[in-house]
């Protein structure tokens, strides 16, 4: 997975190294105020909770000692807490469960949608989607326009699926019958990329949600999320709230724009992303090879001498076959490798 | 250095130590808002908690004590053995993890609470990671979930997330 590695994880990382920035976003709102989407179990009884998790896999270490004279409390295995809520409704915070659910990949959530009622909503959250959409793709909307002629407005969620689906189908096309299941596996394991902590989204959330809050109830507005398209359509007018929220000023849409920021977008001149909301510039995230299709990777390994994948400890001949073959696009392009190797 | 005491919803009281107690940043801004108004003060302050029981908050106390032994360690320990120290806390805290679904939801909520964001990481990536790769009647067998929609709802929903080509 050499090749797709730095595009899948080149947001994630910007999330995970500055958490002190973070976004507000109208549509976390929104998320959380679909319904109330708390996860609800009336009546856990007793059996449920004597169950025994899977163990986890323990590491093997060489030295524990440090970690020994933690003062071990016993556990509560096997039996309820006392003064726990046996019997009432189980119900965990909508904020809550969308962090559990940041934590889980394309895949998983689509797995857990038939779960309840409550999941069902909680994973379709829009923000959950168009992260792992620009963590995937980075934010190229004009091709979203392009995969497909939607009916209805489409959320992230059908947006990521739809260039899933073409993603796969460009993939196919390129090669021959015989190697599809195993492209078709290698494009598909992009699914399960999961991203985790939403520090970017939460934590800071609390004090400028109140802002925009004021805001909104000063100009009598919903307090949670706008209503988009019944007020200026997705044209919105935004003016700056504080240092990096921005709001509009006609329908209440707010947007914060950190170091996650969605909605950048690429700047055809200067060819790096922009946000047109606040007007910010953000380092590029694709790698300029990953720009596309027309370039091969060695291409750019022949103008700099570089060894592709040297950086990840892969060095030698081998290595390098292997490196090229897995960046082949095409079966004749493979094949004319391996007489190359030949 | 003044002590801090946390009585939980059952009346138990925990002494901890101020640099442990600033975990939770709700414990922290308590007690940054009561020095700022009566200066230094050598009694133990008591903060009850209605919303904690014993039993988690011991396990909350059990989590800010060790993270704040790692941290001592990470800063003391030379960079070599950095590697070494962050697959101990790992294995530390896959250990403190291994606990049933109904305390985990106790101690998500305390951490929610107390506000100790790396507790919360832990709790809520152990919740997500009782969701991966199962069943949606796994699930509901994990969490003690009724299952709410109807048999032709499930069918739509399962028909609407069908990924291409599988």
């Amino acid at each position: 997975m050499t090749h797709d590695t730095p595009s899948i994880r080149g947001p994630a990382r910007t999330v995970g190294e500055d958490p002190a920035l973070d976004a507000l976003d109208d549509e976390l709102l929104e998320a959380l105020s679909d319904g109330d989407a708390t996860i609800a179990s009336p009546e856990v009884d007793s059996q449920q909770t004597v169950k025994e998790q899977p163990p986890f896999k323990r590491q093997r270490l060489g030295n524990r000692d440090s970690v020994q004279h933690y003062k071990q409390i016993p556990a509560a295995r096997g039996h309820l807490i006392p003064g726990s809520l046996q019997g009432t409704l189980h119900v965990l915070p909508s904020e809550l469960v969308f962090r559990v659910l940041s934590f889980l990949s394309a895949e998983d959530l689509t797995a857990a949608a038939p779960v309840c009622r409550h999941f069902r909503t909680a994973v379709a959250g829009n923000i959950l989607w168009k992260r792992l959409f620009v963590a995937r793709w980075g934010n190229l909307r004009e091709d979203l326009e392009a995969v497909k002629e939607w009916e209805r407005p489409p959320t992230w969620k059908d947006i990521y699926m739809a260039r899933d689906a073409a993603e796969l189908k460009e993939v196919l096309q390129s090669v021959s019958t015989m190697l599809k299941p195993f492209y078709a596996q290698m494009t598909s394991a992009k699914r399960s990329v999961s991203l985790g902590v939403m520090e970017d989204l939460l934590s800071a959330e609390a004090q400028s949600a109140g802002q925009v809050a004021a805001w909104r109830k000063s100009r009598r507005l919903p307090l949670l999320g706008p209503a988009h398209a019944d007020i200026c359509r997705a044209r919105c007018c935004y003016l700056q709230l504080s240092a990096n929220i921005f709001i509009c000023e006609r329908c209440g849409a707010a947007h914060f724009c950190g170091d996650a920021c969605t909605e950048r977008l690429l700047d055809r001149c200067s060819e790096l992303p922009v946000c047109p909301i606040s007007g910010r510039c953000f380092s590029r995230m694709i790698f300029p090879w990953e720009e596309g299709g027309d370039m091969d990777p060695r291409d750019h390994k022949g103008d700099d001498g570089v060894v592709e994948g040297a950086e990840d400890g892969m060095t030698g001949r081998l290595a390098m076959a292997y490196v090229d073959g897995y960046n082949c696009t095409s079966e004749a392009e493979l094949h004319r490798l391996c007489r190359g190797f030949a | 250095m003044r002590n801090i005491v946390l009585r939980a919803n059952d009346g138990a009281d925990h002494v901890i130590s101020v640099a442990a107690a600033s975990l939770c940043k709700t414990v922290a801004s308590l007690l940054q808002d009561l020095e700022a108004s009566k200066g230094e003060d050598t009694d133990p302050l008591i903060v009850p908690l209605p919303n904690v029981c014993n039993c988690t908050l011991q396990k909350v106390l059990g989590f800010c004590e060790q993270q704040r032994a790692f941290d001592e360690l990470c800063t003391a320990s030379p960079a070599a053995q950095q590697a070494d120290l962050t697959r101990q806390i790992q294995a530390w805290q896959m250990e403190y993890m291994q606990v049933s679904t109904d305390e985990l939801y106790h101690l998500v909520m305390a951490a929610h609470y107390l506000n100790v964001p790396r507790l919360l990481d832990l709790c809520t990536d152990a919740m997500a990671e009782r969701i991966r790769g199962k069943s949606p009647a796994q699930v509901r067998e994990c969490f003690g979930l009724k299952p709410s929609l109807s048999p032709e709802e499930e069918e739509e929903i399962r028909r609407s997330n069908l990924w291409a080509l599988n």
